[in-house]
C-alpha cells in the first residue's frame, strides 16, 4: 500500500493517525520533561568526590586515631532520641533530618536499591546493599557499617519495600541505631540536593 | 460495549501516564531496569512514553462520549489510538516477560501513581501475575482492534 497524504483509505488514515498521535504524544512528553524541574532532562547537582575513596568511612575521623582533630571536626553524637529499643521498628526520618545528617556526616547511609539505580545517583557517601543481594553486599560492607552507629536506610520512594527488607536484616544482625528514610531517594532527588553518581567501590 | 472498552483502556493508560508525569525520573529508572534499551535512549523513552500514553488515553476518553461511525479523521484518530494502546500493552507484556526470563527482580513501574495516592494500593513488583494482568488488560484492546476494518473498506 503506497502511503499518500492526505490518506485515500480508511486503513491509511488509521496508520497516519497512529504516527500523528504517537509523534504528538512523544513531543508533548519531551516538552513536559524539558520544562519540568522534575523532568528526566533536568540538571542534577553531582557531588562526586574529586578522588574517589575506596569506601566511604564513618565516622570520617576516628577521635581515638586523630585526637588533634577532635576539636575542629567532631563527630556529632546521635541524640538519644534516635537510639531505640531493638524491638520497635526503626524510627522514620524526614528529608530535613536526613539532609542534616548528611551535612554533619553524623550517620552512615545505606541505599537498598539495585546496583543500576544506585549508580545512576545516590545520597553522597551512601553504600549500596541491594535487598535482592543482601548477604553478599553486607559481607563486603560490614567493615564500614558498625552496629552502634546511626545508619539511615532508604530506597526509591515511600512505596518501595527494599529499605524494609534491609532494615529487617540489619535489626537481626544487632544494629541498634537504624533510621528509616521512608520518603526515599525520590524526595531527595526532587529537592535538587547534591548526589553522587557511579557504581559502588569494590 | 465499544465505549466501555475504550473507557477501560483510557483509564488504564491515564493512570499509567500520570505516574510517569508525576515522577519522571523514577519512571525513567523503571524503564532502565528492564535493560532492553541502550542506556542513552532510556531518558528519551522515559519522557516519550507517558506523553504517548496520555494523548492516546485522552483520545479514547473523548471517543467514549462521541463514537464516530462514519470514516473520517476523528474515527481514524480513535482507531489509531486503539492500535497504540494495544501495541504498548503488547510491548510492556513482552518486556516484563523478557525481564522475568532473564531473572531480573524489578518494579513493574506500571501504576506508581496509584501507589502514591491510594494508601491501600502497593505498586507491584514485576511477576508472572503482572504478565497475566497485562494479558487481561489487552482483551478490550484486541477486541477493539479486531472490530476495525482492515480489508474491503475500499478507497474513497
Amino acid at each position: 500500500m503506497a502511503s499518500r497524504f492526505p490518506p485515500h483509505s480508511e486503513v491509511e488514515a488509521r496508520l497516519w493517525a497512529v504516527i500523528l498521535v504517537g509523534c504528538a504524544g512523544a513531543a508533548a512528553g519531551e516538552i513536559y520533561n524539558a520544562l519540568s524541574p522534575r523532568g528526566v532532562f533536568a540538571p542534577v547537582a553531582v557531588s562526586n568526590p574529586a578522588t574517589p575513596a575506596a569506601l566511604p568511612t564513618f565516622p570520617p575521623t576516628r577521635p581515638s586515631a586523630r585526637p588533634h582533630q577532635v576539636k575542629t571536626t567532631p563527630v556529632k553524637p546521635v541524640e538519644d532520641a534516635t537510639v531505640r529499643k531493638p524491638a520497635g521498628p526503626p524510627r522514620v526520618v524526614d528529608l530535613a533530618e536526613v539532609r542534616s545528617l548528611v551535612e554533619k556526616k553524623a550517620a552512615a547511609f545505606v541505599d537498598a536499591r539495585s546496583a543500576l539505580r544506585f549508580a545512576s545517583g545516590h545520597i553522597p557517601g551512601a553504600v549500596n546493599i541491594p535487598s535482592t543481594d543482601f548477604e553478599a553486599s553486607f559481607a563486603r560492607l560490614k567493615a564500614v557499617l558498625r552496629p552502634d552507629w546511626a545508619t539511615v536506610v532508604y530506597c526509591e520512594s515511600a512505596d518501595c519495600d527494599e529499605s524494609d527488607l534491609v532494615l529487617e536484616q540489619l535489626v537481626k544482625r544487632g544494629y541498634v541505631k537504624l533510621l528509616h528514610f521512608k520518603a526515599g531517594w525520590q524526595v531527595w532527588e526532587d529537592a535538587g540536593l547534591p548526589q553522587e553518581q557511579g557504581a559502588a567501590s569494590p | 460495549m465499544t465505549a466501555l472498552c475504550r473507557l477501560i483502556l483510557s483509564a488504564i493508560f491515564a493512570l499509567a501516564a500520570l505516574g510517569g508525569l508525576e515522577h519522571p525520573k523514577t519512571f525513567m529508572r523503571s524503564v532502565g531496569d528492564y535493560q532492553l534499551l541502550p542506556p542513552g535512549l532510556v531518558p528519551l523513552a522515559g519522557a516519550t512514553l507517558p506523553g504517548v500514553e496520555a494523548l492516546a488515553a485522552l483520545v479514547l476518553l473523548l471517543a467514549v462520549f462521541r463514537v464516530p461511525e462514519t470514516p473520517g479523521r476523528w474515527r481514524a484518530a480513535v482507531e489509531g489510538s486503539e492500535l497504540i494502546v494495544t501495541g504498548l500493552l503488547v510491548v510492556y507484556t513482552v518486556g516484563i516477560a523478557s525481564a522475568l526470563l532473564r531473572g531480573f527482580q524489578l518494579d513493574c513501574g506500571c501504576f506508581d501513581f496509584l501507589g502514591e495516592h491510594l494508601p491501600f494500593y502497593k505498586p507491584s513488583k514485576a511477576t508472572w501475575w503482572t504478565v497475566v494482568r497485562d494479558l487481561v488488560m489487552m482483551v478490550p484492546g484486541v477486541w477493539l482492534v479486531s472490530r476495525q476494518r482492515w480489508a474491503g473498506a475500499g478507497d474513497r
